[in-house]
């Protein structure tokens, strides 16, 4: 089990320091982010919506889209110089290949997000005042889940011909139930409403993490061995 | 907001006819019709394109 | 030719046969419908349209998906190329059942609920399996070899398997949001016996359809796959 983990920590921290090393495709997403927050803002009405009724919708929304560029990243950059052979050749369990690329893909995706929410607070206008644990709490657990289903798609869409446009059709149906919850979770935390009232959503996010990791950690091994 | 048809409130008069006269079905032949043609092309189109595909594997 | 080819061809004359009485029976169940079935006091004619629309949902959503998905289930253990085969045939019409549900469903909703679409939670579902079953396609349309692809539809399959009861939960939750249009429920809780025969009918021809198609869709496959090892051999 502790070799299982090391390995894990081992290949994640390879992948994390191979995108920190180059940053183009971790700034690429970013600005993707700050992009789509850009066409939000000018896509809305300004006079007739209320910034705050839109704001979960838009956060939600860009982070969807983020992260699907960021999850592009993950294996179509192994099969560029037969990378990933080398890779299924070392001796570590499928399963702690799976976490380790799974791991660098949630940090990945999460430093996309801490580098949105700035952005979208500060374009937006918002007070987020209390409404920040919670809203961090649920961007967590939203994220656990479809980054691990996004790992497996990912493995499987670098094998494809336009793996860019794959990923996103498989896996956006995947992303819309914790989408789903997170917007019911997220709408009450900006109406200033306590954290005890959104259990329910972040029990489902929660619910949601546990079966989709499972099963990708499961079924990673049919993806790679053939 | 869609209305609540099945129930007046108690303020209104109600509009339905009294039970002596026949309760007349609404005319809504044409989406019937209109159905069943969708539902008659897209069957057909299907087993056309599958029985294609199965005569040029015969060839 | 090899035992395969002669196999494919049997299946696929089998599967047209099939087919063809198929799409007689579903002529006859229309007919039947229109004129021998009394018409819906408070929906008029347009309630006949749930004799085509709910076997098409029935077979689709309680037949036709879950078996892709059990077979690439058994597929993953098993390895069995015949298992593969009959995923991708019965995703495929799987997905024309969809079609015909998402068709249908909106002109019938037009007339009885008001309008063309609502999210409305059986709606939505039958909407997200159509949307994973032509990523299901895509996938599979994009990859060369046959073990990957039928490793990786596999996957997608179980995976989507499991997506069905979040997605059920969450869009059921989500419409509480939301007014609802008045529902007049289609099914009253006894049919008369007319219709409930007209629906029975309707069941078994949508069942006989979902057969026919499957049977020749994979007879196409096994015939693709021995021309290829032919070559390849």
């Amino acid at each position: 089990m502790g070799r299982a983990l090391r390995h894990a920590l081992a290949i994640a921290g390879k992948d994390l320091r191979m995108e920190l090393r180059t940053r183009t495709s971790l700034l690429s997403a970013a600005v993707f982010a700050a992009l789509v927050l850009m066409v939000f803002n000018f896509a809305r009405d300004p006079t007739a919506v209320a910034t705050v009724d839109l704001a979960p919708s838009i956060l939600w929304v860009t982070v969807t889209f983020a992260s699907v560029v960021a999850m592009n990243r993950a294996f179509t950059v192994e099969r560029e110089n037969g990378a990933f052979d080398g890779l299924l050749l070392a001796p570590v369990s499928r399963e702690s290949l799976y976490l380790g690329k799974y791991l660098a893909n949630l940090a990945f995706v999460l430093i996309v997000e801490a580098i949105t929410l700035p952005l979208f607070v500060l374009f937006f206008n918002l007070d987020l005042g209390g409404a920040l644990p919670g809203l961090l709490l649920t961007l967590l657990l939203a994220t656990i889940g479809f980054v691990a289903v996004g790992t497996v798609f990912s493995a499987m869409v670098a094998k494809t011909r336009f793996a860019e446009l794959m990923l996103p059709i498989l896996l956006l149906p995947f992303m819309v139930p914790p989408l789903i919850f997170a917007v019911k979770t997220t709408v009450p935390l900006f109406a200033g409403r306590p954290l005890s009232d959104v259990l329910p959503g972040l029990r489902f996010l929660a619910l949601y993490d546990v079966a989709f990791v499972t099963l990708s950690v499961l079924l990673f091994s049919a993806v790679v061995d053939e | 907001m869609q209305a609540d048809t099945t129930r007046a409130p108690a303020d209104t008069v109600a509009l339905t006819a009294p039970a002596e006269v026949p309760f007349m079905p609404p005319h809504n032949g044409g989406y019937m019709v209109a159905a069943y043609v969708v539902a008659a092309a897209v069957y057909l189109v299907y087993a056309a394109s599958l029985i294609l595909r199965a005569r040029a594997e015969r060839r | 030719m090899t035992p395969d080819a002669a196999r494919a061809r049997s299946l696929m004359t089998r599967g047209v046969v099939l087919t063809v009485l198929a799409l007689i029976g579903q002529a006859a169940v229309m007919l039947l419908a229109i004129q021998f079935t009394p018409v819906e006091a408070r929906q008029g004619m347009a309630q006949k349209i749930f004799y085509v629309h709910v076997p098409a949902a029935v077979i689709a959503l309680w037949v036709a998906v879950p078996l892709t998905a059990f077979a690439g289930l058994l597929y993953l253990w098993l390895h069995d190329p015949r298992l593969d085969r009959f995923a991708a045939a019965s995703a495929e019409v799987s997905t024309v059942l969809c079609g015909i549900v998402l068709a249908t469903g909106p002109i019938w909703g037009k007339p009885i609920w008001g309008t063309w679409w609502t999210w409305d939670g059986r709606l939505t579902l039958t909407l997200f399996l159509f949307f994973l079953l032509l990523g299901y396609h895509t996938l599979r349309a994009a990859i060369r070899d046959p073990g990957d692809r039928a490793r990786f539809s596999a996957v997608l399959g179980v995976m989507g398997l499991v997506l069905v009861p979040f997605i059920h939960l969450s869009v059921y939750l989500w419409r509480g949001l939301h007014p609802q249009p008045v529902v007049l429920k289609p099914s009253a809780p006894s049919l008369p016996p007319e219709m409930l025969r007209t629906l029975l009918s309707g069941f078994a021809v949508a069942f006989l359809l979902y057969l026919g198609f499957v049977t020749l869709r994979y007879g196409i496959q096994l015939a693709r796959d021995a021309r290829e090892a032919a070559h390849a051999g």
